[in-house]
């Protein structure tokens, strides 16, 4: 008891350290900007726009893409966001209170994990705007989704790993068995056999979005079960994958991020989400009123996906990727994902 | 299917056992100094985090992964040395502490690097530790290839458990360390500085968890990302208790873990028919048992927990 008063300090004190740290949210001003020529933002009625993140900026995965989005919209558009990092599930519907409270105009949400609090907590702010990223379904009046047509992407890495199998076995690496995740994993599994129905693809999850040492392992098992190229959709998981190609000499698909020079010679090129255009197209059709309450999902057709070619791939790998794209741009390619299949 | 149960198999499942149960092995040795002279150290999931953290930090900045472990142990002391101060100097439950270390690691880790390398979609590289063949013994038909072609660091943590056990039943110190984890009062009348040796024992926990985490960011990777550990750091507290604070039961636990995780990998890749969710469970499900004390009882240091205050 000599130490109580040293107790309380301590504890104070390291309260206060871990909040600092950015282990509590904290909203951050970005760096105002010199509006862009042509935008139409006024001053004295800037919209007030917050992004919310459900992780740390600086994670090399799903909050940095969306802090870039972030960037993308304040020199594209001129138009300055805030955000607020790492809010942790249990304050999902305090925190959207808090902007709804404060009249902010559009709330962007990073992940369809906000959905069920935005459809909870949208109606009773009618005059702020939730937007739920990769949200598949919206809520009239107020709370909308915006995502990729994420099996579009694992078709096409589909295609393109097909064209590089030896062994004709494949290993597709997802986080959870969430449906989207599912569906990039069969999509690419429908694009191999498209190319090659003898093809085989072993599909594991991993249960994780940042244990890289269990993609690794994971990968490690395929390719000594034969696989020679491995795909794998699951933000950091992914490094862990790539690392295990890169020790076995076999081949690997980048995704999500361009992932090409993470291992050069390993990655055969990188199928990339552009999720900061997501912010951009949001904030446009804010800016333009032409928000809706729906959920709204792009393609390859938007711009949102795109391929990062490493050196050794083909002219004619090229070319049938190029055909398969536009065939998805033109609607010719069905999702061949069937829930709870 | 049919072909997953040969030699070559086994020689997998092992090899990928082994470098799954490194981390854990780390940081359990550590954890059993600190509970054997009575302190619970629940922190060692976040001085692993900074330990991860700070290796790829020292690699990047020295150029040496092995200054980069280096400084990984550094950074788990100093870690430690907080919680030595709030759990023996001043006091406060030992679990409570334990928890804000792990809160903490999360949030510097994640500012530290922010300061450092700014936000990036791509990770940073460092140098990192490669497999060094013994020569003559890795040549062995399959024990060579999975025992002795690892990272230098794996050779150190199996090295430490004969070491550690010589330390605990061996010397003056570990009948110190034991005396001070059983009976505190007892050898403060012999003259043995408890709260000295308790100190030095979170220290040591801290250098070995430290040490465990540089295991994953430049033994097995050669960069950093956030939460790396993945709970790896609680089986470590478990592994203690399964391994009932001795080396070599801790050395047992950890390649249980190690076994059971490579296992359930292996046995979701070959997709026999049991769920994945199942398999998934596997590695925790033996947490859970060796915590509810059905491997046998398992009795603890008896001042584990308790602060000491002459």
């Amino acid at each position: 008891m000599v130490n109580k008063k040293w107790l309380v300090w301590l504890m104070v004190a390291v309260l206060v350290m871990a909040s600092l740290a950015g282990c509590a949210p904290k909203a951050e001003p970005a760096a105002p900007a010199e509006p862009a020529p042509g935008a139409e933002t006024p001053a004295e009625e800037a919209p007030k726009i917050v992004l919310i993140l459900p992780g740390p900026i600086n994670d090399q995965g799903w909050n940095a893409t969306a802090y870039e989005g972030l960037k993308l919209v304040e020199k594209d558009l001129g138009v300055t966001m805030e955000y607020v990092e790492s809010v942790q599930q249990a304050d999902f519907e305090s925190t959207f209170r808090d902007y709804g409270e404060k009249g902010y105009d559009l709330v962007f949400a990073h992940g369809t994990q906000f959905f069920d609090a935005a459809k909870a907590i949208g109606p009773q702010y009618p005059d702020t705007f939730f937007m739920v990223i990769n949200s598949e379904e919206g809520v009239e009046p107020n709370v909308g989704g915006i995502g990729i047509r994420e099996w579009e992407g694992g078709y096409v890495a589909g295609t393109l790993a097909a064209m590089n199998t030896t062994s004709k076995q494949m290993g597709a690496i997802g986080s959870f068995p969430f449906p989207v995740i599912e569906g990039t994993l069969d999509a690419f599994e429908a694009a191999a056999m498209a190319v090659d129905p003898a093809i085989k693809v072993t599909k594991t999850y991993v249960n994780s979005w940042d244990d890289i040492q269990k993609g690794k392992e994971t990968a490690l098992a395929m390719i000594e079960a034969g696989s020679d190229l491995v795909f794998c959709s699951a933000n950091q998981v992914g490094l862990g994958s790539i690392d295990a190609a890169k020790t076995k000499g076999v081949k690997a698909i980048g995704y999500i991020s361009p992932q090409n020079e993470v291992a050069p010679g390993t990655v055969i090129s990188s199928i990339t989400y552009n999720t900061p255009g997501l912010f951009k197209v949001a904030v446009q059709d804010f800016l333009d009123g032409k928000l809706t309450a729906t959920g709204k999902s792009l393609g390859w057709a938007d711009g949102v996906l795109d391929v990062q070619w490493a050196d050794g791939v083909t002219d004619e790998m090229k070319a049938t990727i190029e055909k398969t794209i536009q065939d998805l741009k033109d609607a010719k390619i069905e999702n061949p994902y069937v829930p709870g299949d | 299917m049919n072909d997953i149960m040969n030699a070559a198999f086994f020689v997998a499942l092992l090899s990928a056992a082994l470098r799954l149960s490194v981390p854990i092995l780390f940081a359990a040795l550590g954890g059993m100094f600190s509970e054997r002279s009575g302190v619970v150290n629940i922190g060692l999931e976040g001085i692993m985090l900074t330990g991860a953290f700070a290796g790829v930090v020292g690699s990047y900045f020295t150029g040496s992964q092995w200054l980069g472990a280096l400084v990984a142990m550094l950074s788990g002391i100093a870690l430690a040395a907080l919680f030595a101060l709030i759990t023996v100097k001043v006091q406060i439950n030992q679990i409570v502490s334990g928890i804000a270390i792990n809160l903490l690691a999360v949030g510097l880790t994640s500012f530290f690097f922010r300061a450092l390398f700014g936000i990036t979609t791509t990770p940073i590289t460092v140098n990192a530790f490669s497999p060094v063949s013994l020569p003559g013994l890795s040549t062995l038909p399959f024990v060579g290839e999975v025992l002795f072609s690892q990272t230098a660091l794996v050779y150190i943590a199996f090295l430490l458990v004969p070491v550690s056990w010589f330390i605990l039943y061996k010397t003056s110190w570990g009948l110190s360390i034991r005396t001070v984890g059983e009976h505190p009062t007892a050898a403060d009348t012999v003259g043995i500085p408890v709260n000295r040796v308790r100190t030095l024992c979170v220290l040591a926990s801290g250098a070995l968890a430290g040490l465990g985490g540089a295991f994953l960011s430049l033994g097995q990777f050669n960069m950093f990302v956030d939460n790396m550990i993945s709970g790896r750091g609680f089986i470590a507290v478990a592994a203690v208790i399964f391994g009932r604070w001795n080396p070599k039961g801790i050395l047992i636990a950890s390649l249980i873990f190690g076994v059971a995780d490579a296992l359930q990998i292996r046995l979701q890749t070959a997709g026999i028919g049991i769920p994945y969710q199942f398999l998934l469970m596997f590695p925790y499900l033996l947490t859970v048992v060796a915590l509810t004390g059905i491997v046998g009882k398992t009795v603890a240091p008896k001042a584990l927990g308790k602060a000491y205050a002459k």
